[in-house]
Formats: structure tokens, C-alpha cells, sequence
């Protein structure tokens, strides 16, 4: 298992290796210059760009810069950003929570829904309600999440009246305590319904398959010989079993998306990590790019360890198979 | 005709999902004959809601939402069939070598696509489009080069099933050319899987394309379903036609080529056939 586990951390650490590498050469070959959109267009003082330059060290050649900013990581200093001069660290941290609040309650809510409507379908698979669910969630994997966002906020903001259009708080309102975390949760329920219908399906298919495989194991089949009850076979066999999948997809799927939420911040105006971005893509502010790159990459990569490190526990066949 | 009525009985949503993508190549076709208007002619009626002169009604620029829709098509479906043509072929390829070389190969070339599947995609190619420009071309070749991966892991899983096969052993046997082997044997014999796996790409391409023109990053010299929608963000309360019609446009479009892809995995898959048809 340790080998398995070792071998895991390795091709993690080689993906967020070649993500920085993949991104810092992207960066770094894009035309357009950061220095020249931080100043100004119109006629730029030389001597202003010169400084610049040489602060932020783009002068040197790529490689020198790689090395630079690897080193700086090490220590943990991500840079600071062109456009704003704060460290981008410090930045992540202001914007990261609410992405975080935003990915999490939405896997949350869509396992507990997709599990559940997983579960209710795999015991009757091959039944109209079945097909009919499956092809709903097909359905639901169409719908683009920015325009699914926008009818809720033309239905439920524009035409009922009920939820707020976009922000995260009432800004004519200057609510406290209890009343802000309530205009708050207000205010999210929108982006997380939106979020919630897009990746529903996923967990429904993973929980109706694994459902579907564990019913058909032979050790069921030996259980219900024996006269067990179908229900004790269901909840103390079939259903530990079958939910390992999905708790493991929980795990890989948050750390995607903190990446995923970025259209769900724009559509509704939310100030997290993805509206950040795209602002900053705006203004080639590199450090940025990179320092939020490489937060998704990290997380990406912990998450699939972790992942992997609970499956091995969860299930001692892929134990043995990995020793 | 009771043949017809089997095939959708048995494959229903291949059937459906065929008959959409059907309809939707002939709009594309034919997107100039059947469009009542240029999409880029602007005219007095601007805001104009559906009505019979103009039945998904105008832009503020007084542009025809319906032909806008209709040459839309055009745009998504280029994007999606090459992006998702672009992946197979390189998919396909990886995944080939790997599995049928094994070794030093399979070790090096599964860790590479081990890598590239865990990196987040749609980040990075939003970085690619923003930086580099975002013409028609570009987003496809981005889109294609960052979604092969799922088509490298099953093509491997093919080869590595196919190269212990007799037909594979006698050729190595009677000193068959490596290349020559995986060209004429393992991709063919393996291809089917890839091609199920592709119809489903094209779906996402598609998806991915809208986002990207969503989110001002598309080809501004084209018309895209995404930028209409993006365009009618503005416009919501005053005139919600704008983008409520592309909407349902890419929901079309998405759920054919699912459905199509569904329908050729439950063909190709016999165990799936009867239960899991989901």
C-alpha cells in the first residue's frame, strides 16, 4: 500500500510540476505586455518602463524568471500582483473562501440528491421511471450553467420577485449578525441551485452504477439464498459498498470546482476566486494567473491522494491489488 | 417499417438522438435558404419580442434572433466535431502505443495522460484563449488538445486487450512490421469505444465553446450561440428572447449528440445493454 500510496504523491507532484511549467510557458509566450497595459497605452514614460521591468524582473531571460519564481514558492510567496502590488497569496485568501463555500455546498447538496435518486433508480433498473430519469439527467448535463443561471434570476429575481438578482449581500442594506448570514445565504441560493442541477447527474449515474454492479455480485445472490432480508442486504452490504465510488468522486469533484464556480461567480456577480480571474486575465496580471493556477493544481492533485489513500482503506480489494 | 419500429424500440435514444443531429446538420446546411434574415443586418426593430415578422425577435441591434440561432449552428457544430475529431486522433494514438508497446512506453505514456487528466482544463484553456486570441480555429484546436486524455485511457485499455489476441500474435509471429500491426489491427479492432467516447466529446466541445463565448473569450467575428446569450445578459428583464432561445439551441444540440453517444456505448457494450442503460 505505502509503494501504491508513493507512487500516487508522485504523479501528483509531477502534475502540478507540469502545470506550472505548462503555465509559466503560456504566460510567458502570450503576446501583449503587462508592463505597457500597467502603465498606460498612450506614450508610456521609457525610464517608467524600464523600472518596472526590471522590478518585476522581466527582463531576465524565461528560464532565470522559472527558477525565481520556483524558488519563491518554496517559501511560500507566490509574488505580488502587477496590477495591485499585494501579494498574491494574500489575495487568494480574501477570494478563496467564498469559492470554497460556493463548490462545497454545491457537491454537498448534489451527492446528497444524486445518491439518493441513484439509489431509488438502481432498484428498479430497467423500469419507466429509470429511463425516464436517466434521460432527464441527460437534461440536465445540457443545460450551459451561465444561461440555466440567468432564467433563475429572470424568473425567480425579475418576474417573482422572491431572490435577489446578483452580489452576495443587500447593498442598500447594512445587516448584522444573524440578519447578514441570512441576506448571505439569500443572496447564494440561486448560484448553488444553478450549480446543484449541473452536476447532479454525475452523482446519480456513479451511485445508480455501483448500486447496480453490487446488486449483481455474487455474494448477494448467497445472501439472499441464505434468506437474508432484502433490506438488511441492502443497507448492510450492498450500500457500504456501492457508496465508496461516490464518496471518492466527492473528493476529486470539490477540488474541480473551485475551477467550475468561475462562470456561476460572473453570472452572479459573486466576488470569489473565478470573477478575480477573468478580471486579471483582462489586465495580464501574470502573477495572478499563476498563483491561482497553481492553488487549482495543488488542490486537484491533494484531492486525488487523499482520494486515492481513502479508497485503499475503504476497499481492501484495491489494497491488495496495489501491494 | 416494422423494422424502423424494432430499431427504436430497442435503441431509442440512438434513434433520437440521430434524428436531432439529422435536423440539426440540414439547419447548418441550409442555414442561408432557411434564415428569414442576414444575421448581421441591423434594422429599426430593435427589441422587438417574437412575433410574426420575427419569431424569436430582434437584439438592440435589431438583429434577427431566429437566423442568428440558425447560422449559430453552423459555428457550434464546426467546434465540436473538429475539437472532438482533434482529441480521438491523438487519443487514440497515445493510448494505442501505450497499450500495445507496454513496457518503458506504457509506464512513460500513462503517466503522461495520469497528468494531463488531473490537470483542470477549463482553466487552462480559458488562459490559452484569453492570451492568445480567440478565432474559430484557435478554440477548436485548444478545446481538442485538452480533452483527449479520456480517449487515451480507453484506447489503451483496448490495446492492452488486443495485443494478447491470436490474430495480433500471428502477426508479430510471421514478422509483421510493430507499427504496421498497431495500424492495421489494434486501432481498428479498438476504435469502437473511442468512437461513442467522441460523439459524447463533440456534446462537450459545444458546451465548452458557449461557455467560452459566454464569457467574451469566443470568435467576435461569428455568430455563437454563447454570445447571444451573453449579449441578452443586459437585457433580461426588457427582452428575455435574446437569451433564452440560444439556450435552448445548445440544450438541442447537447442532448442529440448524448443521445447518440449513449445509444453507441449500449450498442458496443453488451453488458450494459440491459440494465445500466443510463
Amino acid at each position: 500500500m505505502a509503494r501504491y500510496l508513493s507512487k500516487r504523491v508522485l504523479t501528483g507532484l509531477l502534475c502540478v510540476l507540469v502545470a506550472l511549467c505548462l503555465n509559466f510557458a503560456l504566460i510567458h509566450m502570450a503576446p501583449g505586455d503587462p508592463i505597457r497595459i500597467l502603465v498606460g497605452n498612450k506614450e508610456p514614460n521609457p525610464e517608467l518602463v524600464q523600472v518596472l521591468t526590471e522590478k518585476y524582473g522581466l527582463d531576465q531571460p524565461a528560464l532565470v524568471q522559472f527558477e525565481k519564481y520556483i524558488g519563491n514558492l518554496l517559501h511560500g510567496d507566490l509574488g505580488d500582483s502587477y496590477y495591485t502590488g499585494e501579494p498574491v497569496l494574500n489575495i487568494i485568501k480574501q477570494k478563496l473562501p467564498l469559492t470554497l463555500l460556493l463548490a462545497g455546498s454545491m457537491v454537498f447538496i448534489a451527492v446528497i440528491i444524486g445518491g439518493l435518486l441513484g439509489v431509488f433508480c438502481a432498484k428498479r433498473a430497467g423500469g419507466k421511471l429509470d429511463t425516464f430519469l436517466g434521460s432527464f439527467t441527460y437534461l440536465f448535463d445540457s443545460v450551459p450553467g451561465y444561461w440555466l443561471g440567468l432564467m433563475l434570476i429572470l424568473l425567480f429575481a425579475s418576474r417573482l420577485k422572491i431572490l435577489p438578482t446578483t452580489g452576495l449581500v443587500s447593498i442598500r442594506e447594512s445587516y448584522t449578525g444573524f440578519a447578514h448570514i441570512l441576506d448571505m445565504a439569500k443572496h447564494l441560493i440561486l448560484p448553488i441551485t444553478t450549480g446543484v442541477i449541473g452536476i447532479v447527474p454525475y452523482y446519480f449515474r456513479i451511485t445508480r452504477a455501483s448500486v447496480i454492479q453490487q446488486l449483481g455480485e455474487d455474494f448477494i445472490v448467497t445472501l439472499r439464498a441464505a434468506g437474508m432480508s432484502e433490506h438488511k442486504i441492502f443497507y448492510k452490504y450492498v450500500f457500504r459498498n456501492a457508496i465508496i465510488p461516490t464518496v471518492t468522486a466527492v473528493g476529486i469533484h470539490l477540488a474541480y470546482m473551485i475551477a467550475g464556480s468561475t462562470i456561476i461567480e460572473i453570472v452572479f456577480g459573486l466576488p470569489g476566486l473565478g470573477s478575480y480571474l477573468m478580471t486579471s486575465i483582462s489586465r495580464r496580471d501574470y502573477p495572478i494567473l499563476m498563483g491561482f493556477y497553481l492553488i487549482l493544481s495543488v488542490s486537484v492533485a491533494v484531492m486525488m491522494i487523499v482520494v486515492d489513500f481513502v479508497y485503499t482503506l475503504l476497499d481492501p480489494r484495491v489494497r491488495h491489488v496495489s501491494d | 417499417m416494422k423494422k424502423v419500429k424494432h430499431l427504436i424500440h430497442r435503441y431509442p435514444r440512438l434513434i433520437f438522438g440521430l434524428c436531432m443531429a439529422f435536423v440539426l446538420v440540414i439547419v447548418a446546411v441550409l442555414a442561408p435558404l432557411l434564415s428569414p434574415y442576414n444575421p448581421y443586418d441591423l434594422s429599426d426593430d430593435m427589441m422587438v419580442g417574437p412575433s410574426a415578422a420575427h419569431w424569436f425577435g430582434t437584439d438592440k441591434l435589431g438583429r434577427d434572433i431566429l437566423s442568428m440561432i440558425l447560422y449559430g449552428s453552423r459555428t457550434s457544430l464546426i467546434i465540436g466535431i473538429s475539437s472532438a475529431m482533434i482529441a480521438a486522433v491523438i487519443g487514440t494514438i497515445i493510448g494505442a502505443i501505450a497499450g500495445y508497446l507496454g513496457g518503458k512506453a506504457d509506464l512513460i505514456l500513462g503517466e503522461i495522460i495520469n497528468i494531463f487528466m488531473m490537470i483542470p482544463s477549463f482553466f487552462l484553456i480559458l488562459i490559452i484563449v484569453a492570451l492568445f486570441g480567440s478565432g474559430l480555429f484557435k478554440v477548436m484546436i485548444v478545446i481538442g488538445l485538452t480533452s483527449w486524455t479520456g480517449n487515451a485511457k480507453i484506447m489503451r485499455g483496448q490495446a492492452l486487450s488486443l495485443r494478447s489476441r491470436t490474430f495480433v500474435k500471428a502477426s508479430e509471429a510471421v514478422g509483421e512490421n510493430r507499427m504496421k500491426i498497431l495500424i492495421k489491427h489494434i486501432i481498428p479492432n479498438g476504435i469502437f469505444p473511442i468512437v461513442s467516447n467522441t460523439t459524447m466529446g463533440i456534446a462537450s466541445a459545444i458546451l465548452m465553446e458557449s461557455s467560452l463565448a459566454f464569457l467574451g473569450l469566443g470568435d467576435p467575428n461569428t455568430v455563437s450561440w454563447g454570445q447571444l446569450i451573453a449579449n441578452g445578459k443586459a437585457y433580461l428583464t426588457s427582452g428575455w428572447w435574446i437569451s433564452f432561445f440560444g439556450g435552448i439551441a445548445i440544450i438541442y444540440t447537447v442532448v442529440a449528440f448524448f443521445f447518440i453517444g449513449d445509444g453507441l456505448n449500449v450498442i458496443l457494450n453488451p453488458k450494459i445493454r440491459n440494465v445500466t442503460n443510463v
